[in-house]
């Protein structure tokens, strides 16, 4: 036994031994073959440091064939000089009918033909919102270098998803996104295997078209509320100083989008020896302009605030170690958001041009000082359907196509003659995977939106190439008919039915139909033949279907679809009124227009008031849809043949591919659909008096139906507007005079400005009488615009309190602060003040006010006789005053905030204090005060919350009184003293009591020619590009700072 | 050799004037239904790689023709001027084209083809009217050949002092096209009509002709500004041939190397010059590119880096597949390796025995490094790669006088630029006033080696599975976007480029070239060795092939020079022949592509192939 086990154990051992040596010879061999596999830590820096020796070596062979220039991009030609380059191309989506755009279904040949299709127009972009297929590379690289004479460029995206918790400085979503950008430059270069991942290409990229990459273009329509709270949550970021990418001092998103634009720009310089000009995406919503008749002012309103917070690119600098330079690059639509039209800056009221989309651009052009200003989508659809209307014309939708052309020829100019560096237009082909806030919520199924073409969606009818699915055209032929059999015939009618992915169609061949003796009528059963009305509105006869809609053709200039009351999707969100979505059974006979709310009530914050604006869909056009400027035509009558088109959504189909209708059931939060065999019609004939002459089919209504699809059908045709972009894009139109030049200035001169940052005003906020009402309303507000205001600690009831408390007695309006509000005033950097009445009151208050100095303390932290506390006597005229040789204007706000607008208007140039004092939410509370002191000293919070975004709006500096004080006080006495050491200004801002007094920051204006200007040693150090003669740079009073020139 | 060439090729010439008596003979009636023509084969004159410069590379607008006549089987040889004395030789083509532009290296004014004898204009005139097609660039022989300008004494060049003037039925006189443009007529194609050139300070003055003899020339495309209307693209009938006279050569040379046209214009052109080509010498047939109906080519190539088992591994892996590849050898290479690649007769290639610089090197340097590779080996190398990709003046002139049959170092991108050929090339080059040609075909390797992709082998920079299987993965992609895309459109060869340091790391590195192989395998291509293909691109472009019609009976003759022979010659027959018949030779019949069907021999100098159409 013993003898067995030994054996067994050492066969066992040897076993051990010899997996022990196989496993280790599988190591040995696995090493030879295989390079050691080393775990990378996720906190590893995606760009390992570097010396500045290799640093410098790298700067020294990198390339750059395009560079953003002042107004324009430039590219090197090949004598190696700079050309102007404006850019004039398209976007480019991938999403082919039935396919959503992370399919990605498009062949190489196909990418080859909408490159060639572009080349032709004359453009020299394409830009694309994030990493295409291989496929598409390849087609855009042959394509240069058969066309080298003309290539087309790429303007790459870099995709940006949301934030999960809306903050772009969250540590993995920006490594993710740091990620993504070194997968777009691999691809660019042609380094980079992608694998499959859900909605990204992927493949092999081997193709380097970085010779053919005009510029890189980071991220997305930014959302504002993503942005509001990216602000938000870091609001001590301000600044940052990359290598590529100067930022002095910017807001918390402006900081992410620095760091990411200088993270680009170091890994392509570093791994591929090449730059390019580099931007991010913005829009208007986050445009640096303030927009008075921007405001929601209705919860139920689902859109953004869209003049909420704001990203400006003039605050980015280019460093120069960036070459190839920074642009910037602007989404412009003239109709939304609704201030580019509402805005009376954008109402030319002189020349009556009626172009607001030009001068936003003016506007927009001007504030972009410095870099190129690319318009990287505008556009107009052709649908013919209406989502956002615009006064001057430039509707979202509603044009045929040649409208549709004639209005994006003006855009295109206005770009051209504003001196923006590029026009890109929004987009090459139609999308039909594509919602639009009007009508998505009844394209259901949403998956299957992409199967079929929705001409009342604009967001589908954008392109320049229709991708279409149109098999009959309206004209008054039946060649299209041909092999079609007719729904229902006798001797004097015959009835055609078609369907396809964009349109249900109908024909008839009846020679006795004429306009002048008849009218004709179509009452449609599209569902359900219990549903309906089963009356019509000319007829006392109960018919046994049901109808939802019924068409009218009372005149080639009179026709239009209406509905059965009951089915009209109209929704009027203002007074919660959400119908059901369903047909009911009835027989009143009472079929309506079909509305659809296209822009809402507005009013601005000066109280102007714009009414929402409803359009009525159902009109039908008479026209010959073959011709362009009856792209959208409905119906057509010639020679006793009558054809009518109607695209689906105007017959409550939510889903033509599936014959699914709306069939809502009350009470459920998504709306029900229902699926249909058939839409069963009549088409009646009746005279001029709408007696009934005849009824086809008789008995009962004639059954159209279609089959359903899972991949549709679709055709390409080049709309007009790709000849009439073909005509602009031949040759651009630069203005004679793009921006201003600099002004002659000597090479170096320093001054300080009127006010902080140059600002052309200031205004102090001020709360006066200490109103818990104040802490409550006001505090939220201030924050939510990152102002901030001072607070006046009333020393009658601060002192002892602890909590909130009434001391009026009266209401809650007139409950005061307690200690804990006054805390939390003091911890968001608030300015505390005391108003003192007079030297009486001072008196009559001595003892409260001995114990002030210590509630300070208390609150703030701050030792007593501490100039953070402000004091000043209590103002009650609204006049000038003078403190100390220090000038201001006192004013206390009523609730007519047109008067605060002028106040402020008419002051420019000068210190204004504006006062409040009593917040009052209840109205009915209130009217126990009188009107005389209600005024003085009561304002409701709806005025309130608008005047206060009035006055940041104005986009003057709006300080703390000491705060604007101290700024006014030491300008008046500080000396600038310079001296140079070779490129090097050192800048000395001297007071004659600097000993004393508590420094005070100042704003320096220097002038100087130099382009790119290095600042250290003041409160806002970095590089700067000097974009318009001179640059701002905040210091001290008694500090040095170093002032480079650099270029 | 060249002059054998010509005697040769004389003397079939003779022979074909007699045959073609012996036929008249043969039908005193002069049966109408006869026809004889020859294959067409261009000439282009050029004075081909310009070795002062860096960039040792082939001028694009060269390339481009290549390209495009080869993927239509039409051989293209490359001489210089010289060959305009040779009367003979120029008959031997079918189209010669003559750009004066300095994208083709028209090198310096002295051997420029603006510069020209009476003689040699006698020679081209001669050529056009005995059935050739002339392409002329601007400016074509205006100067004499001691420099002076023809136009100086009159003020306008005609016949009395400008023979080409006959040629085109013009006179010539100057004009200043500074707001002028050349436009194209309706009668060109469609990519052809617009605007061709827009005028530039460079182009200011230039010869415009007016047309004297309008019944045999056409105006193609005009000088236009707003009020005037001037001759620009000439072509005229002369003889049984037809010349065309362009106002620019830049025209024929990419934008991407500093000409006038897209290559897609350009395509165009070559297009029509062959459309006319073929109107004046109809024939069905076409030549096929490679032997047997092959679409396309592929040879592989190592450069000396690795060890045994990586040499090893490489040749087991390729031997398996059939392929042998070709092994660049130089002095510097261990001696197990040397040992192992001579007993397992591996086909080698020579790389020069120092691995030195040839750009830096003078002939004595160059000539000894060569010859002593060759004494260290104890081979007789066929081909030559200039070891850092440096191919030099002197090393061709050694090459050229030892024999060498190929070089295969000018690598090959015509994906994301223009740069070398994928049609091999006899390479006449250049240097501080001389010009030859060289009986060396350039067998140029793709751009990117296996180095660019896996270099991280050999530095010892550790990479992640994922990363190596990503850089094999970019590869492979590489290897077969080439084949796809620059090979095969054109019936290119492909010269896979690499190291058995590299492939032949390990199983994992050699995939990209085994499936290459399989791909090129799937496509019909020709996978061979350098040598073969060598040999066989200098017999397509030495052979003439003609075609003689007599109603459905067909007789194809082939003209060579004696030495040479290939095995699986191929033309391409627009319908299937019956009455098959064979001197010298025994045809066979294979279906190619869309109907068409290959006719296939083994060929040499004297072969006749006979047969009908059904």
């Amino acid at each position: 036994m013993i003898r067995k086990l030994s054996v067994i154990s050492a066969l066992t051992v040897l076993l051990v031994y010899t997996v022990f040596k196989m496993i280790k010879y599988e190591e040995h061999i696995r090493a030879t073959h295989i390079i050691t596999h080393v775990v990378k830590d996720e906190r590893q820096a995606l760009l390992p440091e570097i010396s500045p020796d290799e640093f410098d070596a790298i700067l020294k062979r990198t390339r750059t064939k395009f560079k953003a220039g002042k107004d324009y991009f430039l590219i090197r030609n090949e004598n190696e000089q700079w050309q102007r380059f404006p850019l004039k191309g398209v976007n480019m989506g991938v999403a082919l009918p039935g396919k959503f755009p992370a399919e990605f279904s498009m062949t190489y040949e196909q990418y080859y033909d909408w490159i060639k299709k572009i080349g032709r127009m004359h453009a020299n972009i394409i830009r694309t919102y994030t990493i295409l297929p291989p496929e598409f590379y390849n087609a855009l690289a042959d394509y240069n270098l058969r066309h080298a004479d003309k290539p087309v460029f790429l303007l790459q995206g870099v995709w940006a998803d949301i934030p999960k918790n809306h903050d772009y400085h969250d540590y993995k979503y920006t490594r993710n996104f740091k990620k993504e950008i070194i997968n777009v430059i691999d691809v660019l270069h042609g380094n980079a295997v992608m694998k499959p991942q859900p909605g990204k290409a992927h493949g092999v990229y081997v193709t380097d078209v970085s010779r053919y990459v005009a510029g890189l273009l980071l991220g997305r329509e930014w959302e504002p509320d993503a942005v509001y709270q990216t602000v938000k949550q870091n609001s001590g970021k301000n600044h940052f100083n990359g290598k590529f990418i100067s930022l002095p001092h910017g807001n918390p998103m402006e900081v992410w989008l620095a760091q990411m634009l200088d993270f680009a720009v170091e890994y392509e310089t570093r791994t591929y020896r090449t730059q390019h000009p580099v931007s991010f995406v913005n829009w208007l919503p986050l445009d640096p302009m303030f927009h008075d008749t921007e405001f929601i002012e209705n919860k139920k309103v689902r859109e953004y605030d869209n003049d909420l917070v704001s990203v400006d690119f003039s605050r980015f600098n280019a460093t120069e170690n960036l070459k190839a330079g920074l642009y910037a690059a602007y989404h412009v639509y003239p109709y939304y958001p609704d201030f580019i039209f509402l805005n009376p800056k954008y109402r030319d009221t002189l020349t009556g041009r009626n172009d607001n989309f030009r001068l936003y651009l003016e506007d927009l052009k001007a504030h972009t000082p410095g870099m190129p200003l690319v318009i990287a989508e505008y556009g107009l659809p052709n649908s013919r359907g209406i989502s956002h209307f615009a006064p001057s014309g430039f509707h979202q939708g509603g044009h045929s196509e040649l409208q549709q052309a004639a209005l994006v020829s003006r855009l295109t100019r206005d770009i051209m003659q504003t001196g923006c560096a590029g026009a890109i237009y929004f987009e090459w082909a139609d999308e039909w995977f594509k919602h639009n806030w009007l009508v998505m919520d009844f394209e259901i199924p949403a998956e299957n939106r992409k199967l079929w073409h929705n001409k009342e969606n604009p967001e589908q009818n954008f392109g320049i190439l229709a991708l279409e699915d149109q098999r009959k055209q309206i004209d008054g032929k039946d060649n299209d008919w041909q092999n079609d059999l007719p729904v229902w015939k006798n001797n004097k009618a015959e009835i055609y039915g078609a369907a396809d992915a964009t349109y249900f169609y109908l024909a008839a061949r009846m020679p006795r139909l004429n306009f002048r003796q008849h009218n004709l009528y179509i009452a449609l059963d599209t569902y359900d033949p219990e549903k309906g009305d089963r009356k019509l509105p000319f007829s006392d006869t109960l018919f046994s279907n049901g109808f939802e809609f019924l068409a009218r053709f009372l005149s080639t200039r009179k026709a239009d679809l209406l509905v059965d009351e009951p089915y009209s999707v109209f929704t009027d969100i203002y007074n919660d009124h959400i119908p059901v979505y369903a047909s009911q059974p009835n027989a009143n006979g009472k079929f309506i227009p079909q509305l659809m709310l296209t822009n809402r009530k507005r009013e601005s914050l000066t109280g102007t008031v714009f009414d929402s604006v409803v359009i009525n869909r159902s009109p039908l056009q008479f026209g010959n849809s073959g011709q362009a400027g009856f792209s959208n035509a409905d119906w057509y009558w010639k020679d006793g043949f009558f054809e009518l088109r109607l695209d689906w959504h105007l017959l409550n189909v939510s889903d033509p591919s599936g014959r699914k209708v709306l069939d809502d059931r009350p009470g459920t939060p998504q709306i029900e659909i229902a699926e249909t065999e058939a839409i069963r019609v009549y088409f009646i004939l009746t005279d001029k008096n709408n007696r009934i002459i005849d009824i086809y089919p008789p008995d009962r209504p004639a059954p159209v139906t279609w089959d359903k699809w899972t991949q549709p059908r679709f055709t390409q045709r080049l709309k007009p507007l790709y000849d009439t972009l073909r005509n602009l894009f031949v040759r651009w139109e630069f203005p004679e005079k793009s921006t201003k030049q600099f002004t002659d200035q000597e090479d170096f001169l320093v001054e300080i400005t009127p006010f902080a940052m140059d600002k052309n005003a200031a205004v102090s906020l001020s709360f006066e009488g200490g109103f818990y009402a104040q802490y409550r309303w006001a505090l939220p507000l201030l924050e939510k615009y990152r102002l901030q205001a001072g607070f006046s600690l009333d020393p009658l009831h601060t002192a002892p309190m602890t909590e909130v408390s009434d001391y009026g007695g009266l209401f809650p309006e007139t409950e005061k602060n307690g200690w804990t509000q006054w805390r939390a005033i003091a911890r968001k950097k608030h300015e505390l003040m005391l108003i003192y009445r007079n030297e009486q009151s001072i008196n009559r208050f001595r003892s409260h006010l001995q114990s002030v100095p210590e509630a300070i303390h208390t609150v703030s932290g701050h030792k007593p006789g501490h100039p953070a506390v402000f004091q000043r006597p209590l103002l009650l005229e609204n006049k000038a005053y003078q403190y100390q040789g220090i000038s201001y204007l006192h004013y206390t706000p009523t609730r007519n905030t047109e008067l605060l607008d002028r106040f402020l208007n008419r002051n420019q140039g000068k210190w204004m204090i504006v006062v409040y004092r009593g917040i009052y939410k209840d109205s009915l509370e209130i009217q126990k005060f009188s009107a005389g002191v209600k005024k003085k000293f009561f304002i409701d919070y709806e005025q309130f919350r608008r005047q206060i975004r009035l006055i940041r709006n104005k986009d003057y500096w709006v300080a703390p009184e000491s705060e604007v004080y101290a700024y006014l006080k030491a300008k008046k006495s500080a000396r600038i003293l310079t001296r140079k050491a070779g490129n090097i200004h050192i800048v000395h801002l001297q007071t004659p009591d600097f000993h004393s007094e508590k420094p005070v920051v100042l704003t320096l204006k220097i002038y100087t020619k130099a382009r790119i200007i290095r600042v250290w040693g003041s409160e806002a150090d970095g590089t700067y590009q000097n974009k318009e003669g001179f640059i701002l740079v905040p210091l001290k009073t008694g500090n040095t700072m170093k002032v480079e020139t650099i270029k | 050799m060249s002059k054998r060439i010509v005697i040769i090729l004389s003397f079939f010439l003779l022979l074909n004037t007699c045959t073609e008596r012996k036929n008249k003979n043969a039908n005193p009636n002069g049966n109408a239904s006869v026809s004889q023509s020859m294959l067409p084969r261009v000439l282009y004159i050029t004075t081909g790689i310009d070795m002062n410069k860096t960039d040792k590379d082939l001028p694009s607008g060269i390339n481009l023709a290549l390209q495009f006549f080869n993927a239509r089987g039409v051989p293209v040889y490359l001489s210089p001027r010289d060959i305009l004395y040779d009367l003979d030789r120029l008959k031997t083509f079918g189209i010669i084209i003559i750009s004066t532009g300095n994208g083709i290296h028209d090198a310096d004014r002295k051997y420029s083809l603006t510069y020209m004898t009476d003689e040699e204009m006698q020679n081209l005139m001669e050529f056009v009217g005995s059935g050739g097609f002339l392409i002329a660039g601007d400016n074509t022989g205006r100067n004499t050949f001691d420099g002076k300008d023809r136009i100086l004494d009159k003020g306008i060049l005609d016949r009395t002092a400008y023979p080409l003037s006959e040629l085109f039925g013009s006179r010539f006189k100057e004009l200043n096209t500074n707001d002028f443009r050349v436009k194209g007529t309706s009668a060109l194609p469609v990519s052809l009509q617009g605007t061709l050139t827009d005028t530039t300070e460079n182009n200011r003055w230039m010869l415009v002709p007016e047309i004297t003899d309008t019944a045999r020339v056409n105006t193609l495309a005009y000088w236009k500004n707003k009020a005037q209307s001037h001759p620009a693209w000439l072509e005229a009938r002369y003889g049984k041939g037809m010349a065309w006279l362009l106002p620019f050569s830049g025209w024929l040379t990419p934008v991407n190397d500093g000409g006038d046209w897209s290559l897609d214009r350009i395509e165009a052109f070559y297009g029509l010059a062959l459309h006319k080509y073929k109107e004046l010498h109809p024939s069905p047939f076409r030549l096929g590119v490679w032997p047997d109906g092959k679409k396309a080519a592929l040879a592989v190539s190592f450069n000396p880096e690795g060890d045994m088992e990586q040499y090893r591994r490489i040749l087991e892996a390729l031997r398996e597949k059939k392929v042998e590849p070709v092994f660049f050898v130089n002095g510097k290479m261990p001696e197990d390796i040397r040992a192992f690649l001579i007993t397992s007769k591996s086909r080698l290639s020579s790389s020069g025995f120092d691995y030195i610089r040839y750009d830096q090197a003078d002939y004595a340097v160059a000539v000894n490094d060569i010859l002593r590779n060759e004494k260290y080996w104890n081979y007789d190398f066929n081909g030559f790669r200039f070891p850092f990709t440096s191919p030099a003046f002197f090393g061709f002139i050694a090459l050229e006088r030892h024999g060498y049959a190929y070089e295969s170092g000018i690598s090959v991108n015509n994906r994301e630029f223009l740069h070398g050929s994928c049609v091999p090339y006899n390479i006449v080059v250049s240097k501080e006033g001389i010009y030859f040609d060289t009986h060396i075909y350039e067998l140029s390797p793709t751009y990117h080696d296996d180095y660019f992709f896996l270099k991280h082998l050999g530095e010892e920079i550790y990479l992640s599975e994922e990363e190596q299987t990503k850089k094999i993965r970019l590869w492979n992609e590489y290897l077969q976007m080439h084949w796809k895309k620059v090979t095969l459109p054109y019936s290119g060869l492909m010269v896979y480029l690499g190291h058995p340091a590299y492939t032949g790391y390990d199983r994992n590195t050699l995939q990209p070239l085994l499936q290459l192989i399989d791909t090129a395998r799937a496509d019909g291509a020709w996978i061979t060795d350098l040598d073969h293909i060598s040999r066989y691109r200098d017999f397509i472009n030495s052979c003439i092939v003609y075609v003689e019609q007599n109603g459905n009976d067909y007789r194809i003759r082939l003209a060579v020079d004696e030495e040479r022979s290939v095995r699986g010659f191929t033309i391409n027959l627009p319908f299937e022949p019956v009455n098959l018949s064979g001197h010298l030779t025994t045809p066979r019949v294979e279906p190619g592509e869309k109907g068409h069907f290959h006719l296939i021999f083994d060929a040499r100098n004297g072969v006749e192939i006979k047969f009908s159409k059904k």
